[in-house]
């Protein structure tokens, strides 16, 4: 059984909407409710979903670009000792409580502070969207590839030029592309640069916010097979955040996918490919384009728009959209369970009937 | 096979001037569209995809230029034969067949909709520009209906005078309309002809044409002074409507209601919605859809293109699809041409071409997509998009192309016609036809 790197715990991230002449705190956006999940190590995990699911949120928070409103995520920590804190959260006992506070202090990547957050960070990297605003226009590529490497003083300064190139020969850049700003390369070329960034520092987990939607589909190519190369050679752990349904089938292990700040399903590409059984799964992987002409294949049009997060639907989320939504599913909301096979979750009343 | 052809480019060129040097986004492209058909243009970004579908519309912006080439389009149910070339026509009738004849969905809906005008005012724009004759007799019916419950009185006075105002303004409309009947009809006698007498005489009609509409004095008057004013409301409501007709015949839940709202109330889809029915409340013959999904998410991707494929079987003839996605060609299109770097590089029918591509391009983008069941590592086409400002010589995908020879960098290849209708520019397949 491989170890959980990550282990979310029950992540919210409430953003405040204000109205009125003083600004007072009227409604929450519920970008993430209540969400669990683990990222294995060594795996890709891809995290799918409309925009406005909380996608992107989960990201940001997890790298600590956000603050969280709630939850709790270790890092690395072993599942007995993860286990042994969530029972002492949820005992009645306050001393048992609050000795679980003062650990969650030192592992929980929430709420650590200081050198230890700076020791996390550089075992945490993320690479976003477009690479045209994430590099800075006024940096070389040589100070933008060390600027980690400065931060985090890993590298005796005088070591830097030979590590930057030894890095952007990994992502297939040469030492030519040093001395340039990024608007001279192309957004394959930038998006390279990006990811020679984020393993600067050597991480054990890379964030991929959408690395490729904002590439053409050659240059896509390009980026995948790389980051699947180096996923290999330097074992790192990916989540990988897209909406291209089937850029994540060929890239990650797992996948999970996102309803309006809720868990849908998680499980193994290839079985949520085959037999998805969450509603939402089943609607969004039909709706997916094949690029092949001969295969005609029953599609589930969904009707309707994703709905408002800060007043989202009581019980089940996807009840309005949902075909097969009973009253339960009105009244009640479904939690993660265990769903047929290994390692395979759904929040869905009825998965066994349809 | 002998499909009629709805809009023909021939060896269009569209030029950029901008600062750095001259960008030469289209070379010489030629596309046929034929009636009834769903045509796909496939390509990356910076292909000429767009400016191409903007030159057919003659759209192309500042400091674009459409620079060498014909677009033959043919509309006109009696001239099959000829068709009309728009290069060389007036903005003003431009104006009066775009929107009416082929209209177009840009690719951001946010972008595309007035952010000050409601959802209504954005439609009616439409019907009020080339609709008008029908409309108002729409509402001269609707008021003659009612006369005879008002009887005399007032308010019967009241119902007189409006139609009466109505009937001027119809009638001012359709001179209008007549005069640029008789224009439009001579100059397209004209168009061939090159001595001195009938281009003096073209310049003349073209002046002629883009004059204003003028309207009736009395209407005029009328429209202007406030209380008089009013006697158009009975045309408001016809459009109005017409107006919630249309959406509700695009799937819109609550139309009346949707009409009132200003676009940024509205969804992504929503508004993709809106511009759709924009541009078919004139139920055009040719449709551009330019990249209508890609910023939407796949479910509501999954309805526009629906709602696409239903409106292509009941309102309107051909649809030209422009996407970068390969799935949406392959589930929508009947022909596809590949584009790059501003060539045609292929053009089939997508059955054909997703079996047998035959440009090394389109074989390298097909393997680079990754499929329902993905065997393997993607194969890549290495290297990147040219700068078209100093495009590379010959073929423009020499530099990146597996197969590359000698002639490629010397020459452009010719486009040739291997298969029935599979047309292929590539010297891999000239060196064939030479033997």
């Amino acid at each position: 059984m491989t170890d959980n790197l990550i282990d979310i715990r029950a992540l919210k991230k409430y953003y405040p909407v204000t109205g009125g002449v003083f600004r007072r705190h009227v409604a929450d956006v519920k970008a993430l409710d209540g969400v669990d999940l683990t990222i294995r190590k060594g795996e890709c995990l891809g995290l799918v979903g409309e925009s406005g699911c909380g996608k992107t949120t989960l990201g940001k928070t997890l790298m600590r670009l956000h603050p969280s409103t709630e939850g709790r995520i270790y890092f690395d920590t072993a599942g007995a000792e993860v286990d042994a804190i969530e029972a002492s959260l949820a005992s009645s006992d306050p001393a048992e409580q609050a000795k679980a506070m003062a650990r969650l202090r030192e592992i929980d990547l929430l709420s650590v502070g200081g050198k230890r957050l700076l020791a996390l960070r550089q075992k945490l990297q993320v690479v976003f969207q477009d690479p045209t605003n994430s590099l800075d226009p006024r940096m070389l590529v040589r100070d933008i590839v060390a600027e980690p490497l400065v931060a985090q003083r890993l590298v005796d300064p005088r070591h830097i030029p030979d590590t930057v190139i030894e890095l952007l020969g990994k992502v297939g850049l040469t030492r030519d592309h040093l001395m340039r700003y990024p608007h001279e390369f192309s957004g394959g070329q930038r998006q390279r640069i990006a990811v020679a960034r984020a393993l600067s520092t050597n991480p054990r987990f890379i964030l991929m916010d959408e690395p490729t939607s904002a590439l053409d589909v050659s240059v896509q190519a390009q980026i995948l097979n790389l980051l699947k190369k180096l996923q290999d050679e330097m074992e790192l752990t990916y989540l990988f955040v897209t909406h291209h349904l089937l850029v994540v089938k060929y890239i990650s292990n797992r996948i999970a996918v996102m309803y309006l700040g809720k868990m849908c399903e998680v499980g193994p590409t290839a079985e949520i490919f085959a037999s998805p059984r969450h509603p939402y799964t089943r609607a969004l992987l039909s709706a997916i384009p094949v690029p092949d002409p001969e295969t005609k294949r029953e599609k589930i049009i969904l009707t309707g728009d994703v709905p408002n997060p800060i007043n989202p639907p009581k019980g089940c989320r996807f009840h309005p959209r949902c075909s097969y939504a009973v009253e339960r599913c009105r009244v009640e909301e479904p939690l993660l369970e265990e769903a047929g096979g290994k390692d395979r979750t759904v929040a869905c009343h009825r998965w066994k009937e349809i | 096979m002998s499909a009629q052809h709805l809009v023909e480019t021939r060896e269009l060129a569209t030029n950029f001037y901008t600062f750095e040097g001259v960008v030469r986004a289209l070379n010489n492209v030629s596309l046929v569209v034929d009636q009834g058909e769903t045509y796909g243009i496939v390509g990356e970004s910076g292909c000429g995809k767009s400016v191409t579908v903007r030159s057919m519309m003659r759209i192309v912006q500042a400091p674009g230029r459409i620079d060498g080439g014909k677009i033959v389009m043919f509309l006109n149910a009696e001239d099959k034969a000829k068709g009309i070339e728009i290069l060389g026509r007036t903005e003003a009738y431009m104006a009066s067949i775009r929107g009416k004849d082929i209209s177009m969905i840009f690719q951001e809906p946010g972008a595309a909709l007035n952010p000050v005008l409601s959802v209504h005012q954005q439609i009616a724009e439409s019907y009020e520009f080339h609709r008008m004759d029908e409309m108002l007799e729409k509402s001269i019916a609707t008021l003659e209906a009612h006369a005879k419950e008002l009887g005399g009185g007032p308010a019967g006075w009241w119902n007189g005078l409006r139609k009466s105002l109505l009937r001027r303004e119809l009638g001012a409309h359709k001179n209008y309309s007549a005069r640029i009947q008789t224009i439009d009809n001579e100059l397209y006698k004209l168009e061939d002809s090159t001595d001195a007498a009938s281009l003096g005489r073209k310049r003349e009609l073209n002046h002629e044409r883009d004059k204003p509409v003028r309207r009736d004095f009395l209407v005029e008057f009328a429209r202007r002074v406030p209380f008089f004013a009013r006697y158009r409301r009975p045309l408001n409501r016809t459009v109005e409507a017409q107006v919630i007709d249309l959406l509700r015949s695009l799937g819109i839940p609550n139309p009346e209601n949707i009409a009132q709202r200003y676009p940024h109330e509205l969804s992504g889809g929503m508004q993709q919605r809106i511009v759709i029915a924009i541009a078919l409340a004139c139920h055009p013959t040719l449709l551009i859809a330019d990249e209508p999904t890609s910023n939407l998410d796949v479910t509501i991707q999954a309805q526009i293109v629906d709602l696409i494929r239903d409106l292509k079987k009941t309102a309107i003839s051909s649809v030209v699809f422009i996407t970068h996605d390969l799935g949406l060609v392959a589930e929508m299109c009947d022909r596809v041409t590949v584009m790059y770097a501003g060539d045609v590089a292929e053009t089939a029918t997508v059955k054909e071409l997703f079996r047998n591509p035959l440009h090394p391009y389109a074989q390298g983008l097909l393997d680079a997509v990754p499929k329902e069941i993905q065997e393997g590592e993607l194969t890549i086409i290495p290297g990147a998009v040219p700068n078209l400002i100093r495009p590379p010589s010959g073929c423009r995908f020499h530099p990146r192309c597996s197969h590359k020879m000698a002639i490629c960098e010397k020459e452009k290849p010719p486009t040739l016609e291997l298969g029935p209708g599979h047309f292929v520019a590539c010297h891999l397949y000239t060196k064939d036809q030479s033997k």
